[in-house]
């Protein structure tokens, strides 16, 4: 399914979530902090993407082998 | 923070003790004292892996945090989309700038190093186990080829077996799993 938000493009996903996450997600929209469950996961998934870049983390975990096996406290 | 010599002290957020305690292994923190967490992120422990919370060596202190950010963490934490807990913890870094900061969040290590503090995460953690003579590097390599199947951790597979690779060549392992 193709739709349209903000006239950026938009793939339809559909996954699941554990119930607890669920009540969470679906607390925040009850609460208004969000207007509906796909505005969190969106956000979630943005938020996500953004601190999550390959290459850093690639590094992170690298300079972490080093630590682990050869560093100092 | 005052501390006996050879203690080390550690301020973590959710990540890693999730993380450890998902493979069994959050025994591998016992000698960092105290291991300092937010209020923030033991509620978040508690919500998503409260088990961990009752282990039986880990002894974790909690901290109400209340003082704001320093202005350089405040426009690091809006820029890199921190989370409370993340912000939280590194509050306190700013009050124990000789601590260990543990975290697997890339943004939150990010901040942490520009701040020039010291960060490290689980993947550090279970290798270091080795060097302290925790465990063997026979265990772990097992540790690290559970991490997909036990964990919530993601770790790039080629990456995991770069990782394992080095151990077994470091430690004349033989190459089979």
């Amino acid at each position: 399914m193709k739709i349209e938000f903000k006239g950026e493009h938009m793939k339809a996903v559909c996954t699941e979530l554990p119930d607890h996450l669920y009540q969470e997600v679906k607390s925040l929209v009850d609460k208004g902090w969000f207007r509906n469950e796909e505005d969190i996961i969106l956000e979630a998934l943005r938020r996500f993407l953004d601190s999550h870049k390959i290459e850093l983390m690639e590094k992170f975990i690298r300079e972490d082998v080093e630590w682990g096996l050869h560093g100092k406290e | 923070m005052a501390k006996s010599e050879g203690e080390i002290v550690a301020i973590s957020d959710a990540g890693p003790i999730i993380h450890l305690d998902e493979l069994a292994s959050l025994y591998l923190l016992s000698d960092f004292n105290p291991l300092i967490i937010p209020k923030t992120v033991y509620a978040e422990i508690e919500n998503h892996r409260h088990v961990a919370l009752q282990h039986p060596v880990i002894v974790f202190k909690v901290i109400d945090v209340i003082s704001p950010p320093e202005p350089q963490l405040s426009v690091l934490s809006k820029a890199l989309s921190l989370d409370k807990g993340e912000l939280e913890s590194l509050i306190l870094m700013h009050e124990n700038p000789e601590a260990i900061f543990l975290t697997d969040d890339g943004a939150a290590r990010l901040a942490s190093e520009s701040l020039g503090y010291k960060v490290h995460g689980t993947i550090g953690i279970i290798l270091r186990a080795i060097r302290k003579k925790v465990r063997t590097p026979k265990e772990v390599v097992e540790l690290l080829n559970i991490i997909p199947k036990k964990t919530t951790l993601f770790v790039r597979p080629a990456l995991l077996e770069d990782i394992i690779q080095k151990i077994k060549d470091e430690y004349f392992m033989e190459d089979n799993k």
